[in-house]
């Protein structure tokens, strides 16, 4: 038998039947070379072996946690969620009067950002989101993060890909965006609707990758998150939802179906989101909205 | 793996299949070590190890009453595994791309030292050896991992990664021979 037809690896990883086995001993008893090269794959398997692995976690705290995962939120909790946001909104609106301060709401947003004030700032109308690309450039990182959000809220197709240019040319350029590190602290937290905002654009992988993280590291970003994706699938506009449902899709996020069932009447996303359910629960009821409703709330 | 295990994990999951929850924690307990310490191997940080296996347990839980048993659960469920840390480096190319210059960093650290490797400490080795299966191709990596340290045999390697018995031996042949020459000096 030649060296070259002999499965040494296939003997060494005990793969060979008995028979095959005893062609390869016979060859290794003549053969010095392959005899040196079998030794050199047992001190290989050695130091190979010498790279060891910290604790497992904790079992129990493991087992609850893929547990918790495993099972959705109920859906009363999201409908409870979806009433609130939309009772802010609500008052947001009946709040909307006088001029609109925009570097001060600006401060306001990038402190907390909230309904209210993206509900002002776009009754203010063009001069407002002007003024908001302005805030791009203040000294403030925060203050930056908020203009780009609510521009990407308020604004239309073209002002929300210049913003788009503008945000990465300053990521990658290094120029004072902290959020390539996000969920060190809670404070991470208060960016969520930010960084969705980026998100939804439905390109920004990198934005994606930042929820991701997010969703990894902090339970408040989380809830932040989904409250922030089913409020983008509620839009009038249908190009938010459409990236909405693919934010759902592309993150691994306990998502309250409930929200994606309420696209089914969509002509545009109807059959996208009956796609979705179908592959999300293995069932399906077609564009019955109530049976929907029922197989979701039974998860 | 013996067969008698395999029949063990093959009657929980038509338990849980049959509606029995429990089964489905028996098998996560059974597994999660070795989840673990896998996602570990690949990922080199604790953080996304556990993050990667509780997902993978997270989707196995929610595809299990689709399994129908045409490989091992075990070879199922390290094909999750293996297809989220897929996934994951493809959402973070990017970040990938910066630990390599990491990388080369370090390599031209451990090559300025090689003419003292019989000083090395056992960490150090740990280190060297941990940063050459790390440059090693995915997929050799992914065999090697799979092989050497977790223990599946050739055809439940194949099963998990959905190739060939062939490639697997190929990739772990190959994985091999660089090694060999990248560690001679140690062995």
């Amino acid at each position: 038998m030649n060296c070259a037809d002999v499965r040494l690896d296939e003997y060494f990883d005990g793969e060979l039947v008995e028979a095959d086995r005893a062609t390869v001993d016979g060859h290794l008893a003549a053969c010095d070379a392959c005899r040196a090269e079998l030794e050199r794959s047992r001190k290989l398997e050695t130091v190979l072996r010498k790279v060891t692995t910290g604790a497992a976690p904790d079992a129990d705290r493991f087992v609850e946690s893929v547990r918790a995962r495993s099972r959705r939120p109920s859906p009363a909790r999201w409908a409870l969620a979806a009433a609130a946001l939309i009772a802010v909104a609500g008052l947001a609106i009946v709040a909307l009067r006088g001029p609109v301060d925009v570097r001060a709401e600006l401060v306001k947003y990038s402190e907390k950002p909230a309904t209210a004030i993206e509900d002002r700032l776009r009754s203010a109308g063009p001069a407002a989101l002007r003024q908001l690309e302005g805030g791009m450039d203040d000294r403030d990182v925060k203050v930056q993060f908020a203009a780009a959000s609510l521009l990407f809220k308020l604004a239309d197709a073209p002002t929300r890909d210049r913003v788009l240019a503008r945000f990465q040319q300053k990521k990658e350029s290094n120029g004072g965006w902290t959020l390539s590190e996000p969920g060190i602290d809670d404070s991470d937290a208060e960016m969520v609707p930010v960084t969705v905002s980026l998100a939804v654009d439905g390109q920004n992988r990198w934005a994606i990758d930042v929820l991701g993280k997010l969703h990894r590291l902090n339970r408040q970003a989380q809830n932040k998150i989904v409250d922030s994706v089913v409020t983008l699938l509620h839009s009038t506009n249908v190009d938010v939802q459409r990236h909405a449902l693919e934010i759902v899709k592309k993150l691994e996020i306990d998502f309250p179906l409930s929200a994606v069932v309420d696209l089914l009447d969509s002509p545009e996303l109807g059959e996208e989101a009956l796609r979705f359910l179908r592959a999300e629960t293995k069932k399906d009821f077609g564009k019955d909205k109530e049976s929907w409703r029922k197989a979701v709330g039974d998860r | 793996m013996s067969e008698g295990d395999a029949m063990v994990d093959a009657e929980l999951v038509l338990k849980f299949q049959g509606g029995e929850e429990s089964a489905f924690e028996t098998l996560v307990r059974k597994y999660m070590k070795d989840a673990y310490s896998f996602c570990l191997r690949l990922t080199h940080d604790a953080q996304e190890a556990e993050e990667l296996s509780q997902m993978g347990f997270v989707n196995a839980y929610r595809a299990l009453r689709g399994f129908r048993g045409e490989s091992s659960f075990k070879s199922w469920l390290y094909r999750i595994f293996i297809n989220q840390y897929r996934d994951k480096l493809r959402r973070t190319r990017r970040a990938e791309a910066r630990l390599a210059v990491v990388r080369e960093e370090t390599e031209r650290k451990q090559s300025a030292t090689t003419t003292e490797e019989s000083t090395l400490h056992a960490a150090e080795l740990e280190e060297v050896v941990k940063t050459r299966i790390e440059r090693l191709p995915d997929r050799q990596r992914e065999v090697l991992t799979l092989h050497l340290y977790q223990g599946l045999d050739y055809r439940e390697i194949s099963a998990a990664l959905g190739c060939t018995y062939d490639d697997v031996k190929m990739n772990l042949s190959l994985a091999r021979k660089r090694l060999k020459e990248e560690l001679k000096g140690y062995l």
